[in-house]
């Protein structure tokens, strides 16, 4: 199972360190144009949120590019440049938003996810950011859930208990 | 092959004639004043006709970007706001966060010099390389937030806001502006010179990446630094809980009341006001400018009661308890909010109210103000009242219109002896008080300080108590203080000279301004001299050594000092309040003046002293309190600047 970018929205505070590290790594200058992860701001909830490509299966960004110049490559979907033309219809395909355009160069860019060492989340200060199998999101979920499933069930059995 | 110079930009703006121009400042001033703080400083000398009023259109507004602004260095997000501030009537440097600093250099400045005034309210947008005026006659007599909800309505809220409220429209001298709703700068009224030049706004964004000289080097000194940052004790628990981390130091200190006679009493501050309060009730969220991965901006929303969902912000809200719950008496958390909600909207300064506030309540008190003065409001420290006076204040109305221009004007109007009974500095009020957290290099710049009472620039170990001589010695290790100083500052029966240190911090604060670092705990003491020199040349490609940079730093804090001496500021200016030798009453006994560890009783003649060790250690003389010409000679200013020596 491919490992993804899992951000969780009780840890961050929206300091931009991802968006910055990105379009360092990626650019060796600092342009938030240029960063494949981007941070959202409600201040007034207090939400803070990071958007980036979850590297979908089956990715439409890649069914639509006229150029053939996506591609995946162990369940990571990439983007060799010098077949990109520029025609943005991998931006407006994708469902989320991810896909970004470099306008110096003209051509498409995404999250490449570092080589399999994604910055955004060596850098994140506070664990928002995290590098882990869904799977094993998914099982600390369903381990939160027993718990709590649990202390229900404890308490409902204890009560049967004593009826009997 | 020559290395990447990145240029540092500055966008000159006539409001009067809409008219701007570019300039890049010589490399020759890049490296003598380093960027931010600095070279805002040098345009300051430039730009600001000495003796005029602060309101007048030729005073300008220099903004500028720290020079590792927008960049990933950790807590790089600080902007410096110079003017001459008419609360003070010094030319002052006001220092804020959130994005603006970013935004700016994406917008491809460093430094915006505002000078004008415009036709019609307006905003100022600057956005890739141009700047345009936009009416904002539908904005002006809006509150601040409501002004920034609307540019952001329009624009998108990742355009960095720095607006004004009512009170800066009104000229009212203890307003301020606030970034993005939740950064507060310039104290002392940058908001009313920019509402003196109809100016609501000035908004900023833009698409140019920040270019980066050398990036492997770059990388790694971040790198470094974020190695050591990660060794901070309870990092997860300052992202979670502010500076409560630190609340029983804070209560070990204790809070000033009644006109700083008196301490409040630590458990009621606890019941009020502490930890659990913050975390149950106040807190909404935590949110950090841009690079910095430390928060104290604080989301807040009161949860329950009559004001339920009132949604506010500031930098932790410890401070707002001060100001208004205990300071002004207004009762329990939600009330806190509400007034200090309502302080933001306006753009009153919330310490600087505060302290004006409970200082006329003093007074009244003592009957040197009465109804008549107040035109029959009784002064006392309640909700209610506080509130009035707030908006009486934003909108000068009746007394308000004394307390809109702040100490000096209370001091005109019913006496100069007052000066004895009032915490303050060249007409701005001390944030620290030394009674309590000992004398330290931060409450003792407050009197020095040429912007007038002003801490930051005193940041050192002794900000908190408790601290040994050994984390001094290394305070100056790492902040590159020569042998002979560091002799100096550790020779006395005082254990530590904290006017010696202080004109090695003031230096240290003004590089840090000008990277655009935050000085403020826990971050800024995280910074070493040669982390600032490692960081700024592989940044800027103009190659400084920790030793240039030390240099570079007493060069700006020597400039800072002589515009102001230019003003007619002089060591008359540099006064000690009387009521420090007074000792506050506390539940635990007489607070009085002691050095900071507490080797005895301060009196006037020791500050008297201390203040001659600081001018000593300044190399500047000792009957005028001003930069004598060997000094300036040895900064190489008299050459830079292009005057004659004399």
């Amino acid at each position: 199972m491919a490992k993804m970018v899992i951000f969780d929205a009780k840890k961050c505070i929206g300091c931009k360190i991802c968006e910055l590290i990105c379009s360092f790594s990626n650019t060796k200058e600092f342009g938030i144009s240029n960063a494949r992860i981007r941070n959202f701001i409600d201040l007034q909830e207090a939400v803070f949120f990071s958007l980036t490509c979850v590297q979908c299966k089956d990715p439409l960004c890649l069914k639509v590019c006229p150029s053939h110049a996506l591609y995946q490559e162990d369940g990571v979907i990439k983007i060799q440049s010098t077949k990109c033309i520029g025609c943005k219809l991998c931006m407006l395909t994708c469902p989320f938003g991810n896909m970004h355009f470099d306008d110096e160069r003209g051509v498409a860019i995404k999250c490449e996810l570092c080589g399999g060492n994604p910055k955004c989340v060596e850098y994140c200060p506070t664990g928002a950011l995290r590098y882990q199998e869904i799977e094993t999101v998914a099982l600390e979920k369903q381990k939160t859930l027993f718990a709590k499933l649990k202390e229900t069930y404890l308490e409902s059995r204890a009560v049967w208990e004593t009826e009997k | 092959m020559t290395k990447k110079e990145i240029p540092t930009k500055v966008l000159e703006i006539d409001l009067s004639s809409v008219k701007g121009t570019i300039n890049i400042v010589d490399r020759d001033i890049q490296q003598a004043f380093i960027g931010g703080f600095g070279i805002g400083v040098k345009l300051a000398y430039d730009h600001i006709e000495p003796r005029l009023n602060p309101f007048d259109p030729r005073n300008p507004i220099i903004i500028s970007a720290g020079a590792l602004g927008g960049t990933l260095v950790p807590s790089s997000s600080r902007v410096a706001a110079i003017t001459k501030y008419p609360l003070t009537e010094t030319v002052g440097m006001g220092n804020g966060s959130m994005s603006l600093s970013q935004k700016l250099r994406a917008a491809g400045f460093d430094h915006l010099v505002i000078s004008g005034k415009a036709e019609v309210p307006s905003v100022l947008r600057i956005f890739d390389n141009k700047f345009e005026l936009l009416d904002a006659r539908d904005l002006w007599g809006k509150d601040l937030y409501e002004t920034t909800d609307s540019i952001w309505d329009r624009f998108g809220n990742d355009w960095s806001v720095l607006a004004i409220g009512q009170a800066g429209e009104n000229l009212v001298e203890i307003s301020m502006a606030l970034i993005d709703k939740i950064a507060s700068i310039g104290k002392g009224g940058l908001a009313a010179v920019m509402g003196s030049k109809n100016l609501k706004a000035i908004i900023a964004n833009g698409t140019h990446p920040v270019p980066i000289s050398d990036p492997d080097r770059f990388l790694s000194a971040v790198d470094a630094f974020y190695q050591r940052f990660k060794t901070i004790p309870n990092r997860d628990e300052f992202i979670d809980v502010g500076v409560y981390w630190k609340w029983d130091k804070s209560m070990e200190e204790g809070f000033p009341m009644r006109g700083g006679n008196e301490v409040f009493s630590k458990e009621k501050a606890t019941e009020l006001y502490g930890k659990d309060v913050y975390l149950g009730k106040v807190k909404k969220g935590r949110a950090g400018c841009p690079s910095c991965p430390m928060p104290d901006k604080e989301i807040m929303e009161v949860k329950e009661g009559e004001f339920k969902g009132l949604t506010t912000y500031a930098s932790g809200f410890v401070g707002r308890a001060w100001n208004y719950g205990i300071k002004c008496g207004v009762g329990n958390y939600d009330r806190v909010l509400k007034v200090h909600d309502r302080a933001n909207r306006l753009g009153i300064c919330s310490h600087a109210f505060s302290s004006l506030y409970d200082f006329a309540v003093m007074l009244f008190e003592k009957g040197r103000i009465d109804l008549k003065d107040t035109e029959g409001v009784k002064l006392k420290r309640d909700f209610e009242t506080t509130q009035k006076v707030m908006e009486m204040t934003a909108f000068r109305e009746g007394f308000g219109d004394i307390l809109a221009r702040g100490y000096k004007a209370l001091f005109d109007r019913f006496g100069e002896d007052l000066k004895a009974d009032a915490l303050q500095a060249k007409g701005m009020d001390m944030l620290y008080e030394p009674r309590l957290n000992r004398l330290g290099a931060k409450t003792f710049i407050m009197v020095v300080n040429p912007r007038g009472g002003q801490h930051q620039p005193g940041t050192t170990p002794a900000d908190s108590l408790g601290r040994t001589v050994d984390d001094f010695r290394a305070y100056c290790k790492t902040t590159g203080v020569s042998k002979d100083a560091t002799n100096r500052i550790f020779d006395g029966p005082m254990k530590v000279n904290m006017a010696r240190l202080a004109k090695h911090s003031q230096e240290f604060y003004s590089i840090m301004c000008s990277l655009g670092i935050c000085s403020k705990a826990p971050m800024g003491p995280l910074y070493s001299l040669d982390d600032c020199a490692e960081l700024y040349s592989s940044a800027s490609g103009v190659e400084l050594s920790p030793s240039d940079l030390k240099q570079a730093g007493e060069r700006i804090w020597n400039l800072y000092k002589m515009i102001n001496v230019r003003e007619g500021f002089g060591k008359a200016d540099d006064q000690f309040p009387h009521k420090w030798l007074i000792p506050m009453k506390g539940e635990e006994g007489e607070r009085p003046l002691m050095d900071y560890f507490e080797t005895k009783h301060l009196t006037m003649e020791d500050l008297q002293k201390l203040l001659g060790d600081y001018y000593d250690e300044c190399g500047w003389d000792q009957e005028t309190g001003v930069p004598t010409k060997g000094k300036l000679e040895e900064l190489g200013l008299y050459e830079i600047l292009g005057v004659e020596n004399g």
